[in-house]
C-alpha cells in the first residue's frame, strides 16, 4: 500500500483535455484553412468570419493543447524525478478546472468579439485576472514540490519547467495590464510604440517560454525514457538552459523591424535572436545525441520517431527563425504567409510532435496500462503528422516568397506591378496544400484518439489487477 | 558607454557564472542528476479514477 502515492489524477485529467483541446483546436485550423480556399464558408455571419475564429483556433491550440501537455508532463516529470508526490493536490485540482474554466472563457467571448485585439493575449480582462490566478496557483504546486523533494539535484527538466512558469506569469500580467470599462472590455495602460513592444516582447516569449522552454524539459525527459539513456551531455543542458532564457526574453522586436519601433531595439531583438541560434540548437543536439549507440530504436519504435523528429523540426525551425528575424530578411517576409508556415514548423513539427510522442508514452504508464491499444496506428499517425506538416510549411514558403516578391514588384516608373489581389490570387494554390497538410495532421490526431480510446477500454495491467486484488 | 561594451561584459559575465557553476559538480555528480529522468517507479495506486 503506497502511503506517499503520486498524484497521476490531476495527469490523466491534463491528458484527456490535452487531447480533446488538440482536435477542436486543429479541427477549427483545418476549418480557417478551408475558409481562404473558399471564402463562402465564412457564412456572412461575425462569430464565424475567419477574422473571429483565427484567434479562437491559437487559443485553443496554445492554451487547451500546448497548456494542457505541459500541465500534464511538468507535473509528471516533476514528482518522478523529484521522488515526492505533488504538493497541494487540491490546488493542483483548482489549475485543472481553473484551467477548463479559462478555455471555456475562450470559447465564448472570442466568436463574440470580446478580445483584447492583441495577438496570442485576447482574453479580455475578466478572464486574464483568472488565468493570471491559475497561474499562479501553478507555481506555488510545482515550486512546493520541488522544495519537498527526496532527490539532492533538481533535474534539468524542472529547471525548463521553473523557467516557463516564471516568465510566462510575468509576460502573462505585464501585457495584460489595462483599465476595465466592464467585465470583458478594457484598454491597455501602454499605447503606440510602446504597446507595440511590450505585445511583442510577449508575443515572442509566448513561444520562446510557453511553446519552447516548457517543451524542452518535456523533451528532457521523455527522449532519455524512451531511449532508456540518460541524456548526451549533462553540462551542455545546463549551459544551454542558462543561454536560452537569458536570450529568448530579448527577441521580441524581431516582430517590429521597419515599424515605428526606435532602430536601436530592432538592431538589438535582431541580433539577440541571430545569437539564439546557439543555445536552440545546444537543446537540439543534446537530444539527438542521447540516442547514440540506439538510433536502430527508430526502426521499431514509431514513439521515438515522434520525439526524434519532433528535434529535427525544432532544429529547423529554429535555424529558420533568426535568419527571419534579420532586417533585410524581414523585409520580404513580413506580414507574408513565410511567416504562418515558420510558426506551424514550430508549432506542429516541435511542439505538436513531442507532445503526441510523450503522451503516447506516457497514457500507457498513468492508466496502468502495459502499451498503447496500436502500434500500427501510432506509426500511421507519425506518417501522417510528419507529411502534413511538410506539406504546410513548403506551401507556406511558396506562397511567402511569392507574396513578398510580388508586393514589392515595381515599374520603371515607381509604382507598384502588381495589386493586392493579384498576389492573393497567386497563393490561391498554396492555400489548397495548406488546407491538406493541415487535415493529414488533424486525421493523424483523431487517430491518436481513437488509439487512446481504445487503450483506456483495454483491461488494466496484470500488476494493477493484483494490486487492487490484494 | 557603448552598448557594444556593455555586450561584452554580459557574454563575459555569463562565461564566468555557468563555468564556476559547472566547475562545482563533478563528473559522477553530473552522470547521477542525469539517471534522474530514467528512475522507474511503481505503477500508480489509483489509476482507475479520472
Amino acid at each position: 500500500m503506497h502511503t506517499n502515492a503520486y498524484n497521476y489524477r490531476v495527469v490523466r485529467q491534463f491528458t484527456i483535455m490535452t487531447l480533446v483541446w488538440g482536435a477542436l483546436g486543429m479541427a477549427l485550423g483545418v476549418f480557417i484553412a478551408a475558409q481562404l480556399v473558399w471564402p463562402q464558408l465564412n457564412f456572412d455571419l461575425p462569430w464565424t468570419s475567419f477574422g473571429r475564429l483565427r484567434p479562437l483556433h491559437t487559443s485553443l491550440v496554445i492554451f487547451g493543447f500546448a497548456g494542457c501537455a505541459q500541465f500534464a508532463t511538468s507535473y509528471y516529470i516533476v514528482q518522478r524525478t523529484c521522488q515526492t508526490p505533488l504538493a497541494f493536490n487540491r490546488l493542483a485540482a483548482f489549475t485543472f478546472w481553473g484551467w477548463q474554466l479559462t478555455m471555456l472563457i475562450l470559447l465564448v467571448t472570442l466568436p463574440l468579439g470580446l478580445t483584447t485585439t492583441k495577438e496570442y493575449a485576447e482574453i479580455e480582462f475578466t478572464g486574464a485576472v483568472w488565468m493570471a490566478i491559475v497561474w499562479i496557483t501553478y507555481a506555488v504546486v510545482f515550486f512546493a514540490t520541488v522544495a519537498r523533494r527526496k532527490t539532492k539535484h533538481i533535474y534539468v527538466a524542472n529547471w525548463f519547467f521553473a523557467a516557463f512558469i516564471i516568465t510566462i506569469g510575468v509576460l502573462h500580467i505585464v501585457n495584460h495590464l489595462a483599465i476595465p470599462v466592464s467585465w470583458f472590455k478594457s484598454y491597455p495602460i501602454y499605447a503606440g510604440a510602446t504597446d507595440a513592444m511590450v505585445q511583442w516582447w510577449y508575443g515572442h516569449n509566448a513561444v520562446g517560454f510557453f511553446l519552447t522552454t516548457g517543451f524542452l524539459g518535456m523533451m528532457y525527459y521523455f527522449v532519455p525514457k524512451q531511449t532508456n539513456r540518460p541524456v548526451y551531455s549533462y553540462r551542455l543542458s545546463i549551459v544551454h538552459f542558462w543561454a536560452l532564457i537569458g536570450l529568448y526574453i530579448w527577441a521580441g522586436p524581431h516582430h517590429l523591424h521597419y515599424t515605428a519601433l526606435p532602430d536601436w531595439a530592432q538592431t538589438l531583438g535582431m541580433v539577440m535572436s541571430l545569437i539564439l541560434l546557439a543555445p536552440s540548437w545546444g537543446g537540439m543536439i543534446n537530444g539527438m545525441m542521447t540516442l547514440s549507440g540506439a538510433w536502430h530504436k527508430l526502426r521499431t519504435d514509431p514513439i521515438l520517431r515522434f520525439l526524434v523528429v519532433a528535434l529535427a523540426f525544432y532544429g529547423m525551425s529554429t535555424f529558420e527563425g533568426p535568419m527571419m528575424a534579420i532586417k533585410t530578411v524581414n523585409a520580404l517576409s513580413h506580414y507574408t504567409d513565410w511567416t504562418i508556415g515558420h510558426v506551424h514548423a514550430g508549432a506542429l513539427g516541435w511542439v505538436a510532435m513531442i507532445s503526441i510522442g510523450s503522451l503516447y508514452h506516457l497514457i500507457p504508464k498513468v492508466f496502468g496500462r502495459q502499451q498503447m491499444y496500436s502500434v500500427g496506428m501510432i506509426n500511421a499517425h507519425f506518417w501522417l503528422a510528419t507529411i502534413g506538416t511538410v506539406l504546410y510549411i513548403v506551401s507556406m514558403w511558396v506562397n511567402g516568397i511569392t507574396q513578398g516578391l510580388m508586393w514589392r514588384a515595381v515599374n520603371v516608373d515607381g509604382t507598384l506591378t502588381y495589386s493586392f489581389v493579384e498576389a492573393l490570387e497567386a497563393s490561391h494554390p498554396g492555400f489548397i496544400v495548406r488546407w491538406v497538410g493541415g487535415l493529414c495532421f488533424l486525421v493523424g490526431m483523431l487517430l491518436m484518439l481513437l488509439n487512446s480510446w481504445l487503450t483506456l477500454k483495454q483491461p488494466h495491467s496484470p500488476s494493477e489487477v493484483l494490486q487492487h486484488a490484494s | 558607454m557603448p552598448v557594444e561594451f556593455l555586450m561584452l561584459f554580459i557574454v563575459i559575465g555569463f562565461y564566468l557564472a555557468v563555468s564556476k557553476t559547472l566547475s562545482r559538480y563533478r563528473n559522477d555528480e553530473l552522470d547521477q542528476a542525469a539517471r534522474l529522468a530514467l528512475l522507474e517507479e511503481p505503477p500508480p495506486e489509483d489509476s482507475l479514477r479520472f
